[in-house]
């Protein structure tokens, strides 16, 4: 994978400066791929994965998703769950029982569901930051206690990336 | 119906034939027929709306849901419904307009906006977004009675609303008014809370052949002094019902004329041109539709 490839390699450095700020990746497996490959296509050529087929290519910043195949939701401007990475699946259940459901009902934060409605509200208008935020699951399935969001925006339509990571202490 | 090959419908979306045979196999969507030679041939609405689908949503599946949705024709419900939640009042105005190219008013109204208004009611979180579609509707349905053409029959009908605010009910029965002037007859829609004395001079101005109790809220109590206030002016005009906005039920009934702003129309030019309708006519039996005002208040 090219950020990778960055990071092990400082000698590529040189190349980061000719790679936008954007990546791309599947909204089902997670891929990441880099925006430059695809700047030549029409967007909806590539719209769906070309690995899985069964996830739509998002796009958003480099920060917004460190590495491929990641655990991610994607949630709408009013908080419903509207995708459901592979790598979710396997923290909060089937994308099938997810989908459209408001992201409360799966997960929430003790910094107060209304600090991270605001995250998510702003990512999900197109607000440039990433943030980190401590989250706790609603139905918390053993091995997975100690979590966090990175929250950032992502689209084409407009959504918040809801990347789950471990929390780091 | 036209279609194309597998290759070809792949490639107009951008993806593997194998993805698009995955997809059938996992949503059955898109759902192509079989030539004689046992060749898929793919509609080309059905990939264009599933193309288009695609950019408008986060995965696969929801693409799929909103594609097969639109699939059913030019113009559906789901379209408007898609238009109310992203608030844009232009793109419903055009999904009618699309729609108006390939169907009546009538049909418009009935096959795509009340039912895109039943969709769009009740949904968790989604208030606003019924709001602006109960607005931009009743909107939508003035201006369309702006235009209609002035009354080519003599009788009148007066229209009862029981709606207590603006519901789906209320639009049903914008809906039914827009019908029944598209259709010839003079119309007046009152609330049904109307005071007694401020009816009097309505009455004389329509001098309505019939009366339609509609809406949400009408309450026996209300109905009651409304029919005796209607006998109070003199007007013999008989009592109907829409949508069963009636109270209660059985003996009591009163006529009804139906549930769909076309069939409550035909059902009203039959009434008045003296035809058979497929409506129970009980209404000498109601306590509700006295012939004297004095038997009515009893």
């Amino acid at each position: 994978m090219m950020t990778m490839a960055l990071a092990d390699r400082p000698f590529l450095g040189s190349v980061r400066s000719a790679l936008t700020d954007r990546i791309r990746f599947c909204s089902r497996c997670g891929i990441v791929r880099e925006e430059r490959e695809l700047g030549f296509n029409p967007p909806d050529l590539e719209r769906v994965c070309s690995d899985c087929g069964m996830g739509v290519m998002l796009s958003a910043g480099r920060d917004a998703l460190p590495d491929s195949r990641m655990s991610f939701l994607i949630v709408t401007e009013d908080l419903r769950i509207s995708a459901v990475s592979e790598g979710a699946e396997r923290i909060f259940g089937p994308e099938t029982d997810l989908l459209g459901k408001m992201l409360f009902t799966t997960l929430t934060s003790p910094l107060g569901l209304e600090e991270l409605a605001l995250r998510i509200a702003r990512a999900a208008g197109g607000g440039r930051d990433v943030v980190l935020i401590p989250i706790e699951l609603e139905h918390g399935r053993p091995g997975y206690t100690r979590l966090e969001a990175r929250i950032a925006a992502c689209g084409p339509p407009r959504g918040a990336l809801v990347t789950i990571e471990p929390l780091l202490t | 119906m036209s279609g194309i090959r597998t290759n070809a419908a792949a490639e107009l979306l951008g993806v593997s034939p194998n993805t698009l045979r995955s997809w059938e196999r996992r949503f059955g969507y898109p759902k192509p027929r079989r030539t004689s030679g046992g060749h898929r041939q793919y509609d080309l609405t059905e990939l264009e709306a599933l193309r288009r689908a695609l950019l408008e949503t986060h995965n696969i599946s929801s693409a799929i849901e909103v594609a097969r949705q639109r699939g059913e024709g030019p113009t559906s419900a789901a379209r408007l419904v898609e238009a109310y939640d992203r608030f844009d009042e232009t793109l419903a105005d055009r999904v009618m307009e699309e729609s108006l190219a390939v169907r009546s008013v009538e049909r418009s109204v009935e096959d795509l906006m009340l039912p895109a208004l039943e969709m769009a009611q009740g949904r968790e979180g989604r208030e606003a977004e019924f709001e602006l579609a109960l607005r931009w509707a009743t909107g939508w349905l003035h201006a369309a009675r702006r235009v209609t053409p002035a009354a080519t029959r003599s009788e009148g009908v007066l229209l009862f609303d029981s709606s207590p605010r603006l519901d789906l009910e209320s639009l049903h029965v914008q809906a039914l008014e827009l019908a029944l002037r598209r259709g010839g007859f003079r119309v007046l829609l009152l609330s049904m809370t109307l005071a007694q004395e401020r009816l009097s001079r309505a009455m004389r101005a329509l001098d309505p052949t019939a009366l339609v109790v509609c809406g949400s809220g009408a309450t026996l109590d209300v109905v009651g002094r409304l029919v005796y206030a209607v006998r109070h002016t003199g007007s013999a005009a008989r009592v109907y019902e829409y949508r069963e906005a009636m109270p209660v039920s059985g003996s009591h009934a009163i006529p009804s004329l139906g549930s769909r702003p076309t069939e409550a129309t035909q059902n009203m030019k039959a009434i008045v041109d003296g035809r058979a309708i497929e409506v129970t006519e009980e209404l000498a039996a109601t306590d509700l539709a006295p012939a004297t005002p004095a038997r009515a208040h009893a």
